[in-house]
């Protein structure tokens, strides 16, 4: 069994996807086109969905109009994610799509984004991180301090922290001690063994957008 | 002036154009049912597809996209676009 997802997300950050040559929509993503967001849902669904990890197929999102990856601000765009969310084959069209954002402020983000797709055939779920997805990496202490290999300070509820503080957080943590040319890999590395070694479980109690977010998985018909 | 060839409006009789284009833009003056879109695979065959306008749910999808067959192409709906090379 195979579950068939696609993840759309802001960043190459979080998907991945600046390494390398964006694939043709409805390709599988193999391992150089995955990023942390990728190891994270896939977690997270063998989890709500009860299947192996390695059952959940990533595929490549529809592109926009110019031809180019949906990123940003292009997700929170009625139309423009009306258009990433339908494929005219229905054969295309995935299991379940993921549209992950951060909240960056926005109380109603998520519902906003939820009714511009409501009439859209197909399963998907819309997750709002609070504020921004860095705040989810932050929210294992444990894991953090194994991805980074040392001790790091306590720290308040990750999604108590103002609109940008928990990416710069984390960026500082994974830059400390590190020459300015190996920041952008060593950031990459932390947070992708974060998504891949994070508990489910520290995760979802330390941020209730993350625990939506599983409920959100386990609801999602099948 | 091409529709015009095709059409038997111009020129005494109607003449069969066959047209190879990267131009969304050009796409944009054709019927979807008037445009096969040709890929590559990763073993070296091509693939030919055309646009589903007989699927039920066409109709939504194409409106989706202010029925533009430039926008739906380029967005990778319709086949024809660059897949990896691994």
């Amino acid at each position: 069994m195979t579950v068939r997802v696609v993840l759309l997300a802001e960043g190459a950050g979080e998907t991945g996807g600046d390494l390398t040559p964006p694939l043709a929509p409805g390709e599988v993503l193999a391992e150089g086109h995955r990023g942390p967001a990728h190891a994270l849902v896939a977690q997270a669904l063998a989890r709500s969905w009860s299947i192996p990890v390695g059952a959940v197929l990533f595929e490549a999102p529809l592109r926009t109009v110019r031809g180019t990856v949906a990123r940003g601000g292009e997700l929170l765009d009625r139309g423009t994610l009306r258009r990433i969310l339908s494929w005219a084959r229905p054969t295309q069209r995935p299991d379940l799509v993921v549209v992950l954002i951060d909240a960056d402020g926005e109380l109603n983000r998520k519902a906003r984004l939820n009714e511009f797709a409501r009439d859209l055939p197909g399963a998907r779920v819309i997750a709002v991180a609070v504020e921004e997805f860095e705040a989810w990496l932050l929210a294992d202490e444990a894991a953090l301090r194994a991805a980074l290999d040392r001790e790091i300070p306590a720290a308040p509820s990750p999604e108590e922290l103002p609109p940008g503080a928990a990416k710069k957080k984390l960026n500082a943590l994974c830059d400390g001690g590190n020459a300015s040319s190996d920041r952008k890999p060593r950031r990459r590395q932390v947070r992708q063994t974060l998504c891949e070694q994070a508990s489910l479980d520290a995760l979802a109690r330390a941020c209730p957008s993350f625990k939506a977010f599983l409920e959100d998985l386990r609801a999602v018909p099948r | 002036m091409l529709r015009g060839l095709a059409s038997g409006s111009i020129g005494s009789r109607k003449v069969q154009i066959v047209l190879a284009t990267y131009s969304a833009e050009l796409l944009e003056y054709l019927q979807p049912d008037e445009v096969r879109f040709l890929s590559r695979q990763q073993d070296g065959s091509v693939t030919i597809e055309e646009a589903p306008v007989n699927d039920p749910d066409w109709r939504r999808v194409y409106d989706e996209y202010q029925q533009s067959l430039g926008g739906l192409w380029l967005s990778g709906n319709l086949g024809g676009v660059p897949r990896s090379a691994a």
